[in-house]
């Protein structure tokens, strides 16, 4: 939108880069194998889990430029050695009769994504990637190392924030705004997923079936569309699609209608992608190690470097992960494998190592533990999840009472994921059946990350362990590949009962993502802001101020609530992201909110010049348009004391910056 | 092979009819948004001396106005009611009539009642709407109506006087028009919707008849098969159709 389109083309060829490199080694890891499906799949995600480690590690000892194109000349020199090789020896394609309905499908996927992910930045389509994600790639961009949190600068800002920097380090080698650079990261992501899961699911049984759980990741979610039933239709309206589409954009922005569901994850926080693009390949790779069908020294290396890029990308993946390369380690002593079983412990120890290499959240736990002491184990939660965002009040597409905790089998987790739960049992029976224990490798993986929140509970944010129950019901995604499959293909009595089953259970956890398709129009129908030419001159003029500037927002938000809303047309997203401005208020609770809160608070009643100069305020970030009248009248006293000097103003008014005049400057 | 190309050229067939009375089949597309549940209280009973009215701005040109209505009496107890189009104001002269229309108590709160008019309304000008319940009707009739004054240009008027400011009755402007010539004013004020749209369908039509090309096998594309299955998606994909193109409203 505010790119240039050769930006979007430059990004996203330099986002391909690590995926082309990663194929190559992947080629070279997996030596007999020569299905693209499956070095394809394990190629795309490795290349991004190395990118991830690699620029996260470089850039603490050389600048992100220096970084960045050391990791992407590596890369290139890669992908060069592909295009020269695969002239000799190309990859199969072999998708048998699929490929038209592949390609069509990921195209579809793709483009939802690529809408979800737009809607995220300009249409207040949930306001993390642009309050956050993307206004940390923005201040790496502007040399923000190590990272100042935009909103809390003075301290360091040490979680999943790969993602953000791979980004920076796109936009930086492609010439574009972070915008076009994480749009690129953003699809390149879901391709690599999706792409790495089906060939995990490959390895472990054939190839329908790894596309089928390809698919079904990407469309698995909630049951809620069985209660459209209970809508209120058209009682106002003479149009109930109206009133359809009104109602149902709004919960598909606030992610009720598909919440926990993968697509939801692209507007919410794209960097949590590009850690499960990640784990996609590293798992597909642990598979194909697992077989024993990969060179296991260089595959245990390029194994783990990847693993750990998780750690600064989607840190909860990662202990759930290790727990999945661990599980088959006894199967495989048992089967006489230690070879095997040895390379998936070396795996996944050399990769918790790794981890602390970058400054991730990993490194700060195993440096301080006191940092996570909102963190406890206990069992009396045991086999609850919480349901934060997953079972809200009766609306549309809901008809459940609010709970903040259910039971794993409880009638309400039923209503709502009920084809997880028979898909975790069926396929682990269907293992069972046909003696093959690696079938039940999703079901375990997705189960164990579903009772994490059971014992692991933030006292903090009581219900941010839900980021786990997302894992575990994207992992139940493969297993329900696995138990359909299964079902369509049993050869004993009731072969269409079967085959009904497998197709109630794919309408049921695809139901809803398919009734929301047509709902998709309505969330890019709005701008957030409605001066938003106004807004970006506003943020281009601080952007080119030298980095960083602190500054006070008016009005602005002062409490996490506020910072995740419209307030003020967003202007704090805007001016945060694309301004570059660090905006010293204090993020949330699990920050530093009290060293900052109540001064920054005073500062926007009374702008008194002891309270910015405590807070370090170079500039005072005006939306006239919102000021109430005694916002304007402090305002008005401090330009008329030349405590404020206005340094830009917007074409119509709306946004107005003043250089705070120090004594210095008197 | 003959059988599958006379398949094929008899889906697409099917297919292009369905466009083309999609964009041609004239509907009821609002113009106006409608108000939410909560804010909205019955008013009435209201009655020939009793006579509601609201005065409003039509933005865009319209030939329908749809209102809420309530008949008070039991189930099935039916009223006949009409509406009358004024200038300006409730004293203003008359520009249109609305054909009578009989509504039915239900067990519904309320009934959207569609009230046209035999020639399209002008945009950018002052109307007042007055309702016309005939003398003699037995049973009582209520409106829907709100406050918190969600309609700022609008005003509610009752007996020809302005109710206290802010209340508004719950009404919605209508124009049967054809998609195609309704389909330049939605690019005008929502491009990026109408190309969201726009991309979803051709992605979802390529998917259909991948699917369709993939899930049956040559052998067994026989007419019928290739028709149903051919016609299927189109169906599904036009019912979508019409959900998303509301998104622009």
């Amino acid at each position: 939108m505010i790119a240039e389109p050769y930006e979007y083309l430059s990004t996203l060829l330099i986002a391909l880069l690590p995926c082309a490199a990663g194929l190559q080694i992947a080629r070279w890891l997996l030596p007999h194998e020569r299905r693209l499906l499956v070095v394809g799949g394990v190629g795309l995600g490795v290349g991004i889990g190395l990118v991830t480690f690699g620029i996260a590690a470089l850039v603490q000892v050389v600048p992100l430029l220096v970084a960045g194109a050391a990791v992407n000349a590596a890369c290139a020199v890669l992908a060069a050695r592909l295009a020269w090789q695969w002239r000799r020896d190309p990859l199969r394609v072999d998708l048998g009769k699929w490929p038209w309905l592949v390609g069509s499908l990921l195209l579809l996927v793709l483009f939802i994504s690529g809408v979800e992910f737009v809607s995220s930045i300009w249409h207040a389509n949930t306001h993390e990637n642009l309050l956050i994600r993307l206004g940390l790639a923005a201040h790496f961009l502007a040399g923000n190392w190590p990272p100042a949190h935009p909103w809390e600068p003075d301290t360091i800002f040490f979680y999943r924030f790969g993602g953000p920097l791979w980004t920076a380090a796109v936009a930086r080698l492609g010439g574009a705004d972070v915008f076009a650079a994480s749009l690129s990261v953003t699809l390149v992501s879901v391709l690599a997923c999706l792409w790495g899961v089906a060939a995990a699911v490959t390895l472990l049984t054939d190839k329908s079936t790894g596309l089928l759980a390809g698919l079904l990741v990407a469309v698995a979610g909630p049951q809620n569309f069985l209660a459209l039933p209970n809508a209120p239709f058209g009682e106002l309206t003479a149009s109930s699609a109206q009133k359809l589409v009104d109602i149902g954009p709004a919960r598909l922005q606030e992610g009720y209608v598909l919440s926990e569901s993968f697509q939801q994850l692209i507007p919410f926080s794209y960097t949590l992608v590009v850690g499960l693009a990640a784990a996609a390949g590293v798992g597909a790779l642990a598979v194909a190690m697992s077989g024993g069908h990969t060179r296991l020294p260089p595959s245990l290396l390029v194994g783990s470097l990847a693993f750990a890029g998780i750690g600064v990308t989607a840190e909860h993946v990662f202990p759930v992960i290790a727990v999945g390369l661990l599980l088959p380690v006894p199967v495989l002593v048992l089967s006489e494998r230690r070879k095997e079983a040895l390379a998936l412990v070396g795996l996944v120890l050399t990769a918790s190592l790794m981890a602390l290499v970058p400054e991730g959240p990993l490194a700060e736990f195993a440096r301080g533990p006191d940092r996570a002491g909102f963190l406890r184990l206990d069992t009396r939660d045991l086999f609850t999840v919480p349901t934060h965002g997953l079972f809200p009040e009766p609306s549309l597409f809901m008809s459940t009472v609010p709970v903040t905790r259910a039971g794993v089998l409880d009638p309400v987790t039923w209503k709502g994921f009920g084809w997880s739960l028979i898909a975790i049992a069926g396929s682990v029976v269907v293992a069972a059946l046909k003696r093959r224990i690696g079938l039940a490798a999703p079901a375990a993986i997705g189960l164990f990350a579903l009772l994490i929140p059971g014992v692991l509970n933030d006292e903090l944010n009581p219900w941010n362990t839900w980021r786990f129950t997302q894992v575990g019901l994207l992992l139940s995604a493969p297993a329900l590949a696995i138990l359909i499959t299964a079902l369509w293909h049993w050869r004993r009595t009731g072969t269409w009962l079967a085959r009904l089953v497998a197709c109630g259970l794919v309408a049921l956890a695809a139901g809803t993502w398919l009734v929301s398709l047509a709902l998709l129009p309505g969330v890019v129908r709005t701008p957030e802001s409605p001066v938003l030419a106004e807004e970006l001159a506003a943020a281009r003029f601080a952007a080119e101020l030298d980095y960083p500037q602190r500054a006070l927002l008016l009005p602005g938000p002062r409490t996490f609530i506020e910072l995740s809303s419209s307030m003020a047309d967003g202007m704090h997203k805007y001016a945060v992201t694309f301004g570059r401005l660090q905006v010293p208020m204090g993020f949330d609770n699990r920050g530093s909110r009290e060293r900052y809160a109540d001064v920054y608070a005073r500062a926007q009643d009374e702008l008194a010049p002891e309270d910015l100069s405590t807070l370090g305020i170079d500039l005072v970030y005006t939306a006239q348009n919102h000021l109430s009248p005694a916002q304007q009248t402090v305002l008005d006293r401090a330009v008329a004391h030349d405590r404020l000097a206005p340094v830009f103003t917007s074409p119509g008014g709306a946004r107005v910056i003043y250089r705070v005049v120090g004594d210095d400057d008197g | 092979m003959a059988r599958r190309h006379i398949g094929n050229t008899l889906v697409a067939i099917v297919v292009a009819g369905i466009w083309c009375a999609v964009m041609l089949v004239p509907v009821d597309w609002p113009s106006t948004t409608y108000q939410k549940e909560t804010a909205v209280f019955p008013l009435g009973p209201v009655s020939a001396d009793v006579q509601p009215g609201q005065v409003f701005t039509a933005a865009e040109p319209f030939d329908t106005l749809a209102a809420p209505v309530r008949v008070g009496g039991p189930l099935d107890s039916a009223a006949v009611l009409g509406t009358r189009l004024r200038l300006e104001g409730p004293r203003g002269s008359t520009v249109a009539e609305s054909a009578s229309t009989t509504v039915v108590s239900t067990h519904r709160r309320f009934e959207m009642v569609l009230f046209r008019f035999s020639e399209t309304l002008s945009a950018e000008k002052t109307y007042f709407v007055e309702f016309d319940i005939p003398r003699g009707t037995r049973w009582p009739v209520f409106l829907a109506a709100v406050g918190g004054d969600t309609n700022p240009e609008g005003q509610l008027f009752m007996q020809g006087d302005p109710a206290p400011e802010g209340q508004d009755l719950v009404y919605q402007l209508l124009r049967r028009q054809s998609l195609a010539t309704r389909l330049p004013a939605w690019w005008v004020s929502n491009p990026g919707s109408i190309a969201v749209s726009t991309g979803l369908l051709v992605l979802a039509h390529l998917t259909s008849f991948a699917a369709l090309h993939t899930l049956v096998p040559p052998a067994r594309r026989g007419l019928l098969s290739v028709f149903v299955l051919g016609l299927m998606p189109p169906v599904l994909l036009v019912g979508a159709y019409f959900v998303l193109l509301f998104v622009v409203l």
